[in-house]
């Protein structure tokens, strides 16, 4: 097991008597696209910002490759930043702001100049060098931004909502880029964003934030699938959240009397070591929820109340016991008739199920 | 150890000076030479001149306190009278200001294409040298100056000089011209303010273009017309080119008798009494239009109703 | 009971005629203003050695015999010294000031920015003569009356609320991340500052300067009073040759000073302006 490249320990970080970061512990693994995930105000951009070293801990500690940060000034660790805002040099070209690290670290002229365009081809802009900035669209000035922050060869590159400020497509096109880019490198990225999609189509792992604390660390597909929390789950995609009560445990999994639903679950994994009569929480996603125009075994009648089309998929509010359920299929229902308050029955897999605090 | 950690010492404590850092009660050492200048210089030559005033002699070492020189001045009335005077010039330029300067503000403030270069060729003036202007409107207001060559050559109309020079007008005159802009500013920055949009509402529901501006604009350029009348005041109050290049001898203010003191009358504790008194005047203003435009947003939800 | 609103009611006026009459007043109001410069520049071709109209012709003999007055010259020479020894100093001290209001972290002190601007805004707040006589006394108590440091010491307090606030506002249009981008990359606070703050918000400083320099050049009422009798700023002589006889030079150093104004002024608003887009 090698050592990771960032280790941070019971991280804080308060203004007077607000509480910005509230003890966050997390490693990063060499050569990982790791991501900072959470709502405005969670405090994932304050907590990449101390690893830049642009604002000072209140405790806690950040390491590394070992060697601790605290002291260490913002322009002398190995972490390079790509800024929201792009933060390009606008009295320089640009070749001048890609160069600019290597200027700081005394690189000859001839050597610059020759890794400028290297870098400048790897983010697909070969022959910008004497370009003004402030001239280029938003896609390009990140671009840029990204040449800039690589061409030093940092250990960490830290990326603080790169793609917010780009339109929709174009956004799309740079997840592509950016993970290209990251695995011909190898560089460990550090990724904030508000954007699960993002986090999730683009991170080996997740670090969830929410109001300053962690919520969850790991892959897209167990935040996805195991959410810890009832702000995990409700957090990243959509999910409907049941309240019920432990029936029985059996080793690693348990009953749950389904309140909403009248029925009860069996065999849910016990994430969470619930025990007998516990109250708890339960996430089913809607992809998850199984829709018939029959009864067939143990499943629960309800009405379904809106349609919505999505093209490649289909998703319904269902009536159930008087509780709003939503569902998601695919296409277009197949022979299921969907049309507003018809009759459906709707079928849950516990396996899918998540188990959460009450 | 040795140099290059001492110099890598210094390198980083000017780094973090440079880069902002609390000291004391400042929140910012780079504040600390623009204060000093404030408290030392400033606050030097306002604390010496408040001190003369209560000392005998200050300039022949005589540092006794007294209140003497502040008895002369309660008992005196001329120099109770000037400064009446000077407060009445004072009033009468804030009123012109804001008579000839408010339709040019509302000017301003409604044609938007413009407005930038109208607020440049407003405010232009004031960087032309006092002096020269107050000279200027000498030229102007002389027995063969130009009012006069318009009135009785051009026109005809008079046969003899109009006597416009050495009078207190006059000094209003020499004192509205400079000071416009100083009034005209604040009530254009309050007009932008107002959501004209409620200016059509209020004709929408019957108003007439004046009602409508007197019950919508009007009132809620009240705080530019106070900024601006605070301003003028102040320095229409504290004049000295103007009364005395305009008003002759028998129109002096405030400012050209504190002069009076410190050149040709060689009374500078006597002086100091007539600035002390005229800043208390100052600061009392202020605190007065402090409390009224606090007291006015504090009741500015309530609707006004004339009677 | 007829209010005062019922009877502006009861007046009602075109749009077009409301239009004509705001053109008027605005107009005459900006005629106003400029009346008295366009006298002094018109009477300074005046031949004759008495300002009156009408003028009989054309002659720049005033703007030679300008020239040729060792006393003006040596006046111009001196408030020009002064005035951009005050416009450095004065720039520099503002944009130290400059920093510490925009950048500085004013949580927890008892000074907050508001009450730092006002302190910053006292020297135009106070009246002139007060300042005036204010240092006068004072630097005579400092036995420094009348020397050039007192007077570019003197200039300084008086410009420093413009010069302060000119680039405190350059500097809040700053995007900041991109000095932390420059020291990210390894640049120290100094050779950011050098690289690209310092770029950055060269209009403003160099506007702040241009306000500095005039309103040093210009100033009246505060040098007059401290000033030694061995010197003479520009205004403090034109003041002088006013109070004892009309001098017809006076009007081509009024034009010359209006023309010098007005270009610096243009100037300063060309660079602010190009500071907000």
């Amino acid at each position: 097991m090698t050592e990771p490249i960032l280790s941070v320990k019971d991280l804080t970080k308060t203004y007077g008597d607000t509480v910005a970061v509230d003890d966050v512990s997390f490693d990063v693994e060499n050569g990982e696209f790791f991501s900072f995930l959470g709502p405005s105000g969670c405090g994932k951009t304050t907590t990449l910002r101390m690893i830049a070293g642009f604002e000072e801990s209140t405790s806690g500690r950040i390491e590394m490759n070992g060697e601790d940060l605290t002291r260490v000034p913002p322009h002398k660790r190995d972490v390079s930043m790509v800024f929201q805002t792009f933060a390009l040099f606008p009295n320089k070209t640009v070749g001048e702001n890609v160069g600019f690290g290597l200027k700081m670290d005394r690189v000859p002229k001839a050597e610059r100049r020759e890794r400028v365009a290297e870098y400048l081809e790897l983010v697909d802009m070969p022959g910008f060098e004497d370009r003004d900035p402030t001239s280029l669209s938003g896609g390009q000035q990140q671009r840029v931004a990204l040449a800039r922050a690589l061409i030093t060869e940092p250990s960490i590159l830290l990326l603080d909502e790169p793609l917010s400020s780009l339109d929709l497509k174009l956004r799309k096109n740079m997840r592509f880029e950016l993970k290209r880019i990251q695995d011909e490198l190898n560089t460990t990225f550090i990724y904030v964003t508000h954007d699960q999609d993002e986090a999730l189509s683009m991170s080996d792992r997740i670090l969830l934030l929410n109001d300053g604390r962690q919520e969850q660390i790991g892959s897209p597909q167990e935040l996805y699938s195991r959410p810890v929390s009832q702000f995990a789950a409700d957090f990243i995609g959509d999910t409907n959240i049941f309240h019920g009560r432990i029936a029985r445990t059996n080793g690693n999994v348990v009953d749950v009397e389904v309140d909403e639903l009248a029925t009860t679950l069996h065999d849910v994994q016990n994430s969470i070591n619930a025990g007998e009569g516990d109250r708890v929480a339960v996430s089913l996603r809607p992809e998850n929820i199984g829709l018939s125009d029959a009864r067939s075994n143990g499943e629960v009648d309800g009405r379904i109340d809106a349609v919505t089309f999505y093209g490649n998929s289909t998703r319904l509010l269902v009536e159930v016991n008087g509780e709003e359920v939503l569902v998601e299929i695919g296409g277009q229902g197949g022979t299921v008739s969907l049309d507003q308050n018809e009759s459906v029955y709707l079928g849950f897999d516990p396996e899918q199920a998540a188990l959460l605090e009450a | 150890m040795g140099i290059r950690d001492d110099v890598r010492k210094v390198d980083v404590s000017l780094q973090s000076l440079v880069g902002g850092r609390s000291l004391w009660i400042i929140p910012d050492v780079r504040l600390i030479p623009g204060l000093a200048w404030i408290v030392v210089v400033l606050g030097g030559s306002i604390l010496t001149m408040v001190l003369y005033s209560f000392m005998v002699d200050p300039l022949a070492g005589n540092f006794t306190v007294t209140f003497e020189h502040y008895r002369r001045f309660l008992g005196s009335s001329l120099y109770q009278s000037v400064m009446i005077d000077s407060i009445v010039i004072a009033i009468k330029t804030t009123v012109g200001t804001l008579l000839v300067g408010y339709p040019l503000a509302y000017y301003i403030a409604v044609h938007s294409r413009r407005r930038n270069l109208l607020l440049l060729v407003v405010i232009a003036p004031i960087w032309i040298n006092e002096v020269i202007r107050t000279f200027a409107w000498m030229l102007i207001l002389n027995a063969n100056g130009v009012v006069n060559y318009v009135l009785m050559d051009l026109l005809g109309l008079l046969g003899e000089p109009l006597r416009l020079m050495n009078t207190a007008n006059a000094v209003v005159i020499g004192l509205v011209h400079p000071l416009l802009p100083y009034m005209i500013v604040p009530i254009v920055a309050s007009m932008l303010r107002i959501d004209f949009a409620e200016i059509e509402a209020a004709k929408n529901l019957g108003a007439t273009k004046l009602q409508a501006f007197y019950e919508v604009t009007l009132p809620q350029t009240k705080a530019g017309i106070a900024a601006g009348a605070t301003f003028v005041f102040v320095l229409s109050s504290g004049a000295y080119l103007a009364p005395i290049l305009l008003g002759g001898s028998g129109n002096n203010m405030i400012a050209n008798f504190i002069g009076l003191m410190f050149s040709e009358g060689q009374n500078w504790n006597f002086g100091a009494v007539l600035a002390v008194v005229y800043s208390a005047v100052i600061v009392a203003l202020f605190a007065a239009v402090g409390l009224l435009t606090d007291v006015e947003l504090g009741g500015a939800t309530s609707m006004e109703d004339d009677e | 009971m007829i209010t005062f609103s019922a009877l502006l009611g009861k007046v009602d006026i075109s749009n077009r005629n409301a239009n004509r009459l705001q053109k008027l007043t605005a107009g005459t109001v900006i005629a106003f203003l400029y009346l008295p410069i366009l006298i002094v520049i018109m009477l300074s071709f005046t031949p004759e050695k008495n300002p009156a109209f009408p003028m009989p012709g054309i002659s720049f003999k005033w703007y030679r015999a300008l020239v040729e007055d060792d006393a003006f010259v040596n006046a111009i020479w001196f408030s020009a010294k002064l005035a951009v020894a005050t416009a450095f100093a004065s720039g520099f001290v503002g944009m130290l000031a400059g920093f510490g209001l925009d950048r500085g972290d004013f949580t927890g002190t008892p000074l907050d920015e508001r009450k730092l601007r006002i302190l910053f805004s006292l020297p135009i707040i106070i009246p002139f003569i007060i300042t005036g006589i204010g240092g006068l006394v004072f630097f005579n108590f400092l036995n420094i009356y009348g020397s050039f440091p007192a007077l570019v010491i003197g200039h300084i307090m008086i410009t420093l609320p413009f010069t302060t606030l000119v680039i405190a506002s350059g500097l809040n249009g700053l995007d900041e991340s991109v000095e932390e981008a420059a020291k990210n990359l390894g640049a120290t606070q100094l050779r950011a500052y050098y690289e690209v703050t310092l770029p950055m918000i060269m209009p403003s400083v160099v506007a702040a300067m241009l306000f500095a320099f005039i309103l040093s050049f210009n100033n009246f009422i505060q040098t007059f009073f401290w000033l030694s009798f061995a010197d003479q700023t520009l205004p403090v002589l034109i003041y002088g040759l006013v109070r004892l006889t009309y001098d017809p030079t006076l009007n081509a150093v009024g034009t010359v000073l209006i023309v010098f104004s007005l270009a610096l002024t243009i100037t300063a608003e060309r660079i602010s302006s190009r500071l907000l887009t």
